[in-house]
């Protein structure tokens, strides 16, 4: 039994994980409707940028606030040249626009830093440590109590200021937000400014964890069910949404590995995505539309 | 959710100096008018949408804007709240140009619009679509809003008030908790009412603010519309087919037919002038040849 709670627990840990991938793209998502394929690359772009400034003999407080002042640049250079042109085009245009931009920050991160593979230590130990009995990792701990301030960071910006009712309002009905004086641009900069804070969060952890290289732009493809099943438009649903698809990922893999072979934990996101799709389109969270015909 | 048909294509809101106004448009009592436009012009293509409308609004007066389909009547107010850029002519707010502003610019000089088609943010409650009216009276700065400083406590409690008294009002603070989009289409139009009031707007433009609904929920709006313009003072200016409601709720009636205004006075006056009568039932003595409206 201890052993089954063990493995849950750990793989619900390592779940936050997906979840903070998946918290940038509902940001965006609520406030340019568009799923941001170049999330990923802004991970990477982020990673990349801090571990070469710490190499570079940077302190990581500065490192931190000019990587962070670059996402927030380039977010106000996104709205300007990506997304005013493309105003109430269709979301298959914005989002193939996304797709461009991240082979810009690929492109831009490669030129900048090169492709090598950096080590990135941000002073987090991975050792098991003993709590209630189980045997869990210091790391994913941490990471977890950084993803949890983070996430009420945002429900506390997002829920108690005018800021958050503006998103939505800018998500619903943009023209109708405009009526209202609502200056979509400054939201828009706003949001994307905190999905590259997300970022640069998830890449300081992930790079942690396995490495800054490119392959961790491939992380979307982990957020990618995550956010199916906790629904595109509720920062909740995906932290519950990655709790279920890291425990349940590992626990297919140890219990269900010996019956139908190993390997699991790679498709077991887009199967429980796949059924999702069939019974719950909306996601755990998300919002169906009504719409009047 | 996303992208939501929009009701008007939204032209390049990059500011253009539009032909500045000689003349600043005065009231009777010598103060300048609450909104006034001037020799306007506006072409999609070829086609001549208004064709030198001038047009002036005096403080507290309820105009209605009529005419045939096509005539320009909802365009002359897109022109108004900034939503069109006018190829010539000048808007004028408070005796101020206000030619070229951003629409949610046009919202904070006070000159608050509704839509035909509902521009409701329909995911959202009903007390959430009346706050976001009221983003423009947040005083307090959001670290306040953060911290739940009593500023912010203050101000969200006071916004809070207003909204439901605006609601009850109008008869909706039942439904304040309720999703906007389960309500009858009636009462989304009242709330759309209550959301432009929350932004305690010094000039009102309803576009069809009585379009589909039922005999009963149109005197309720007409008593509704009535009682702000008593109440607050508010100029009015409100376009609507039913030509009994609009003489009745008017103080002046303006008349559009393809693009030009055709007549501007009393209800009275204006019902009994015959090109009112040719523009509405197409006949045009002497004058077969023309087309139809």
């Amino acid at each position: 039994m201890s052993f089954f709670l063990e493995v849950l627990v750990g793989g619900a840990l390592a779940g936050v994980m997906y979840a903070l991938v998946a918290i940038g793209f509902v940001l965006i998502y609520r406030a340019s409707g568009v799923f941001n394929f170049a999330q990923g690359t802004m991970i990477l772009f982020a990673a990349l940028t801090f571990a070469n400034l710490v190499e570079m003999g940077a302190p990581m407080s500065l490192a931190f606030v000019v990587t962070l002042a670059l996402l927030i640049g380039s977010a106000f250079l996104t709205e300007r040249l990506v997304l005013r042109p493309l105003a109430n085009r269709s979301v298959i245009t914005l989002f193939l626009a996304t797709l461009g931009l991240s082979y810009i920050f690929e492109g831009v991160a490669q030129i900048a830093w090169g492709t090598q593979v950096h080590a990135l230590d941000i002073g987090l130990s991975d050792e098991p440590v003993n709590l209630f009995g189980l045997s869990l990792s210091s790391f994913d701990l941490a990471a977890t109590a950084i993803a949890a301030l983070l996430v009420a960071g945002l429900a506390l910006v997002i829920g108690r200021t005018g800021l958050g009712l503006a998103l939505r309002a800018v998500a619903a009905d943009p023209l109708a937000a405009l009526s209202i004086g609502i200056q979509q641009e400054r939201v828009t900069v706003i949001a994307w400014s905190l999905a590259g804070f997300v970022a640069l969060v998830a890449g300081l952890l992930w790079g942690a964890r396995s490495g800054v290289q490119f392959s961790l732009a491939l992380i979307v493809l982990k957020a990618l069910p995550v956010l199916i099943i906790g629904g595109f438009t509720s920062v909740g649903g995906v932290i519950v949404a990655g709790i279920v698809v890291g425990a349940g990922e590992k626990l297919a893999e140890i219990f269900l590995g010996s019956l139908i072979g190993s390997g699991i934990e790679n498709w077991f996101a887009y199967v429980l995505a796949l059924l999702f799709l069939m019974i719950r389109p909306t996601g755990l969270f998300g919002q169906r539309d009504l719409a009047r015909i | 959710m996303l992208g939501s048909a929009s009701p008007t294509p939204l032209p390049d809101m990059a500011e253009v100096a539009v032909a500045e106004g000689e003349s600043v448009a005065r009231g009777q009592a010598g103060s300048p008018a609450a909104l006034a436009v001037e020799g306007i012009h506006l072409r999609f293509g070829g086609l001549s949408v208004l064709n030198d409308v001038s047009l002036t609004l005096e403080r507290g007066e309820t105009v209605g804007l009529i005419g045939p389909n096509g005539a320009g009547k909802s365009s002359l107010l897109n022109v108004m709240s900034g939503f069109y850029r006018p190829d010539a002519g000048t808007v004028l707010i408070d005796g101020r140009t206000a030619g070229g502003l951003a629409p949610h610019r046009i919202a904070h000089a006070g000159v608050v619009r509704t839509f035909q088609n509902l521009g409701l943010f329909q995911g959202m409650s009903v007390l959430d679509n009346v706050l976001a009216g009221r983003t423009l009276h947040i005083r307090a700065g959001w670290p306040h809003y953060l911290l739940r400083l009593p500023a912010a406590r203050k101000d969200e409690r006071d916004n809070r008030e207003r909204a439901m008294e605006i609601l009850a009002g109008l008869g909706l603070d039942v439904h304040a908790d309720r999703r906007v989009s389960t309500l009858p289409y009636g009462a989304q139009k009242r709330v759309e009412l209550a959301r432009a009031l929350a932004m305690e707007p010094a000039t009102l433009l309803l576009d069809e603010p009585l379009a589909g609904m039922n005999a009963g929920e149109k005197a309720e709006m007409v008593e509704a519309i009535r009682a702000v313009n008593r109440r607050d003072g508010t100029t009015i200016v409100l376009i609507e087919h039913d030509v009994g409601i609009v003489m009745g709720l008017s103080d002046r009636l303006v008349v559009l037919d393809r693009g030009r205004k055709i007549a501007d006075g009393s209800p009275t006056d204006v019902a009994a002038m015959p090109e009112v009568m040719t523009a509405y039932l197409g006949t045009e003595p002497g004058a077969g040849g023309e087309r139809g409206a």
